[in-house]
């Protein structure tokens, strides 16, 4: 028998009496300006959120983005930025730069936005210096209940909630920013 | 309506006036108060260590002082909360009586849900400070616990509230452990007194003189603190502050 | 005394940092009572959560399989060991056939349980730990102290030590965010370096196939996105149904942990990219056994947020070292009981019965209610302490004859206080004066007739 059929086995024979799956009993928090709560949770977070003003680039330029050396695998900034999909070897995503994503769902909760990752990579997601999410404001849900029955798995690799920067509080507890992956995350709103 | 007092054994022996005072109490409003004797202990020091079943004859023998009654009460809420908890698994009574898990009450939670008293001929002028002891809190639900995020209410309290001049407040970590824990004071004696000197130096910290709660055991170990490191703090148990003429 | 007493006690000793540790963690307890207090359906959550868990247990079968099934069809390599020796040599295999040398991983509590990484730098290869806390641990070559903040026992001025020592950062600099920085330059040329890479697994969703990792830092998501292959590890236990029951439990998790609302990186992975590999591996190592005790089955409901220890008053006051078990507090004590009776009944001692570890538990385990149980097992099982079974004894011979009890009552009080109020006894040794003997008890009052209304 193989491992798997050993410990099938073995937990057909422990798991008893099967118990139906639960219903939801409660109804989840809702609030009353969703924007708002979410911009208050990313900010919470440690992230910041800004308001599109005009273009893409005149919006990062404004929020203080060094906009000569950006990493993004965004339409309209594909004059402007590197393609991560287009390194030929993802040690080149390693570096110090602001990577520019597209976000499809704001949760007001808790300040994620749903990331799902469409090209072949994501490393500059991580490795960035300054993380700029986009994210069309009628996309912001109130809870991950929510967010869950709007996010599509599909064809999809990989895809990530992220709530604000990179952070540890491992030496005595105390919050630093910064622990590997982005050491700044913006929201733009659209 | 025939009540009994149940006298927890280190009650019995250390804290005669905690005993008497819950007479008082009861008396006091118009109940019918009886003390069957021999009693001794309920079982819960052998159960905490890990002996429950040692505490069948015990429970047999609470079973059998307290058959007669339609309520039993006593000043601890940990002993009433292990009755309540375990002697369905360690009594077998037989016969027209309930078993006495479902008839036994703590004083403070017997008066607060079933006597519901709305004035008591009580007057302490001092500040106490609660000491939400973890087996009132949590197994018996004399007060909201910490943990949970539900409305905030306390049976104590507001049972102190009909007693004149006293000043009722909580220490800093309202629901810690004291560190008792029965065997545990013994067996893990320094991690028993560190938490005991927190809990204490947490109930001084108020500027409360007293310290009181619903259970014995607590204030007993907190005492055995105090008087060790000489502090100004005293303890008392509720009962007493609930029929105090000062 | 018990394992865990004698430990305690060493560990007590330095009163200062018993009590530097013991803030630091009621701190985290603080900020998780702030996150469960702020979201109105806090407990309905919870008891969602421990139902979903109880559905998972009664099919824990088919929803592996489901699991598996719907993870190869994404194309992510499913294995399954029986044992964690059976876990470890997968993951030698793997690395062996990719011509792998260095590892660099994300924390893993069933990487530490197996021993996983010793296993493998005994076989040449390098193993990172990218996590923070268990970067720190690594370097100091000792074990994590908590699941969630494995350094916390540790000082910041201890880290710059050791940073300076192993990192050749700036001397006699402690701050933490110099020093976290740099800890970020140098694991980021390990990021670059690494040719594989391991996560744990928060959450295996059978209807997906598709894996969540969670951390703050972002490593495991590094250690992933910079490797073409890409080992995880999970306890067959980490199965939830659906995309909806993530949802409860991304909720609870953070919230519980860290008192955050949700941790910084919620991961979800459900096939490799072109030219990279996923595999994955289900590991028994004795959670069927684990499942089969009808007593303490429910134990496999937690999700190693780590609450119970933040609010455990014992682990907090003694440190995750004076646990024999790996994992320490209210998880451990249970844990390490489901493991081995007799390797790690020392720490069964190491509870006052408070039940807050059973009131913060995200999946409503009854901790505390555990630990009791287990108490009772240990002198069938052939566990106890011979002292204490003494003491009860003793205590059984006296409340079972009220003419005895009420013989030493009458006497006690005119026994000299120094016979018993001394250093000999543990219950003044400690720091405590005994209780003082009323001249009558409530008893011989009652019988008096002075007790009156």
């Amino acid at each position: 028998m193989t491992a798997k059929e050993n410990i099938l086995k073995r937990l057909r024979a422990a798991q008893g009496a099967s118990v139906e799956k639960p219903k939801p009993t409660f109804e989840p928090i809702r609030f009353e300006d969703r924007v708002a709560h979410f911009t208050e949770m990313v900010k919470a977070v440690g992230g910041d959120v800004v308001a599109m003003q005009g273009n893409l680039i005149d919006t990062l330029a404004a929020a203080g983005v060094d906009v000569t050396n950006l990493v993004s695998p965004l339409e309209e900034l594909q004059d402007k930025a590197l393609n991560p999909d287009a390194v030929a070897d993802v040690g080149e995503l390693g570096g110090l730069y602001t990577a520019v994503v597209s976000g499809r769902v704001g949760v007001a909760e808790n300040g994620a936005v749903w990331v799902p990752v469409e090209g072949r990579r994501r490393a500059h997601i991580f490795a960035c210096n300054h993380l700029v999410i986009v994210l069309d404001r009628g996309c912001v849900v109130d809870t991950m209940h929510d967010a869950m029955g709007r996010i599509s798995l599909d064809g999809l690799a990989y895809g990530a909630f992220i709530s604000g920067p990179s952070k540890t509080a491992d030496i005595e507890q105390a919050l630093v920013l910064g622990a590997h992956g982005a050491m700044k995350t913006t929201i733009i709103l659209y | 309506m025939r009540v009994a007092l149940f006298v927890p054994c280190f009650v019995n022996a250390l804290y005669p006036e905690v005993g008497e005072a819950s007479y008082k109490l009861l008396t006091s409003l118009g109940l019918d108060v009886d003390y069957p004797l021999e009693q001794t202990c309920c079982g819960q020091p052998m159960g905490n260590a890990g002996y429950e079943k040692d505490a069948e004859p015990l429970a047999e023998r609470m079973e059998a002082l307290f058959a007669e009654y339609d309520y039993v009460v006593g000043p601890s809420a940990s002993c009433v909360s292990f009755v309540r908890e375990a002697y369905p698994r360690l009594s077998h009574h037989k016969g027209e009586h309930k078993c006495l898990s479902s008839r036994i009450y703590e004083i403070c939670e017997f008066l607060h849900d079933v006597v519901k008293p709305t004035a008591l001929e009580a007057r302490f002028p001092h500040k106490v400070s609660l000491h939400n002891s973890c087996h009132g809190v949590r197994l018996m639900g004399l007060s909201a616990p910490s943990e949970q995020n539900i409305p905030y209410y306390s049976k104590l309290h507001n049972l102190l509230s009909l007693v004149e001049g006293v000043e009722v407040v909580e220490p800093e970590r309202r629901d810690e452990c004291c560190g008792f824990g029965g065997l545990f004071s013994i067996e893990e004696s320094a991690v028993s007194v560190s938490m005991g000197r927190d809990k204490v130096a947490r109930h001084i910290a108020t500027g409360a003189e007293f310290i009181t709660g619903a259970d014995s055991s607590c204030l007993m170990h907190m005492q055995g603190v105090i008087e060790r490191e000489k502090l100004s703090i005293r303890t008392k148990h509720i009962v007493e502050i609930l029929t105090a003429q000062e | 005394m018990s394992c865990h007493a004698v430990k305690a006690k060493a560990f007590l000793k330095n009163e200062e940092r018993a009590l530097w540790h013991d803030k630091a963690l009621y701190a985290v307890r603080e900020k998780r009572d702030r996150q469960a207090y702020s979201l109105p359906e806090w407990e309905s959550l919870r008891e969602q959560a421990s139902q979903i868990k109880e559905r998972v247990l009664g099919n824990l079968a088919d929803y592996l399989e489901e699991f598996e099934r719907n993870a190869t069809r994404n194309g992510i390599k499913v294995h399954w060991a029986e044992s964690g020796e059976e876990m470890n040599a997968i993951v030698a295999q793997i690395i062996k056939e990719k011509g792998a040398k260095h590892l660099v991983k994300s924390k893993s509590m069933l990487a530490e349980e197996c021993h996983l990484a010793p296993y493998l730098e005994e076989r040449g290869v390098e193993v990172v730990e990218s996590d923070l806390g268990e970067r720190i641990v690594q370097l100091m070559e000792c074990a994590p102290s908590h699941i969630v903040l494995p350094a916390i026992h540790i000082k910041r001025e201890e880290v710059g030590e050791l940073f300076e020592e192993k990192l050749s950062t700036e001397k006699g600099n402690s701050d933490p965010t110099y020093l976290t920085h740099e800890a970020r330059k140098h694991l980021r040329k390990k990021f670059l370096n690494a040719d594989i890479s391991m996560t744990g697994v928060n959450f295996a969703i059978a209807s997906e196939g598709v894996f969540a990792v969670c951390t703050n830092e972002g490593n495991a998501d590094m250690g992933t996105a910079f490797t073409d292959t890409h080992i995880a590890i999970m306890g067959l236990e980490k199965i939830v149904p659906d995309m909806e029951s993530l949802a409860v439990f991304t909720r609870l998790l953070a919230r519980s942990a860290t008192g955050q609302p949700i941790t910084t990186y919620t991961a979800l992975y459900r096939q490799p990219e072109e030219g990279k590999e996923i595999h994955l591996i289900i590991v028994d190592n004795g959670r069927t056994k684990s499942l089969a005790d009808a007593e303490h089955r429910t134990m496999l409901k937690c999700m190693r947020c780590g609450a119970c220890m933040n609010t455990c008053p014992v682990y907090r006051r003694t440190g995750g070292y004076s646990y024999s078990y790996f994992i320490p507090g209210p998880l451990g004590i249970n844990l390490g009981m489901l493991r081995s009776p007799e390797a790690y009944g020392g720490n069964v001692s190491g509870c006052s019965l408070c039940y807050s570890c059973s009131g913060v538990c995200p999946a409503k385990v009854d901790l505390a209610e555990q630990i009791y149980k287990w108490r009772q097992q240990m002198a069938p099982l052939g566990v106890a302490d011979s002292k204490k079974k003494m003491i009860v004894k003793a205590m059984n011979l006296m409340m079972r004859n009220p003419r005895l009890m009420n013989a030493g009552v009458a006497v006690a009080p005119y026994i000299p206080r120094f016979v018993y109020n001394n250093g000999i006894n543990p219950w003044c040794a400690s720091g405590r004066e005994m209780p003082h003997f009323a001249k009558k008890s409530f008893r011989v009052l009652w019988n008096e007739g002075k007790i009156k209304r």
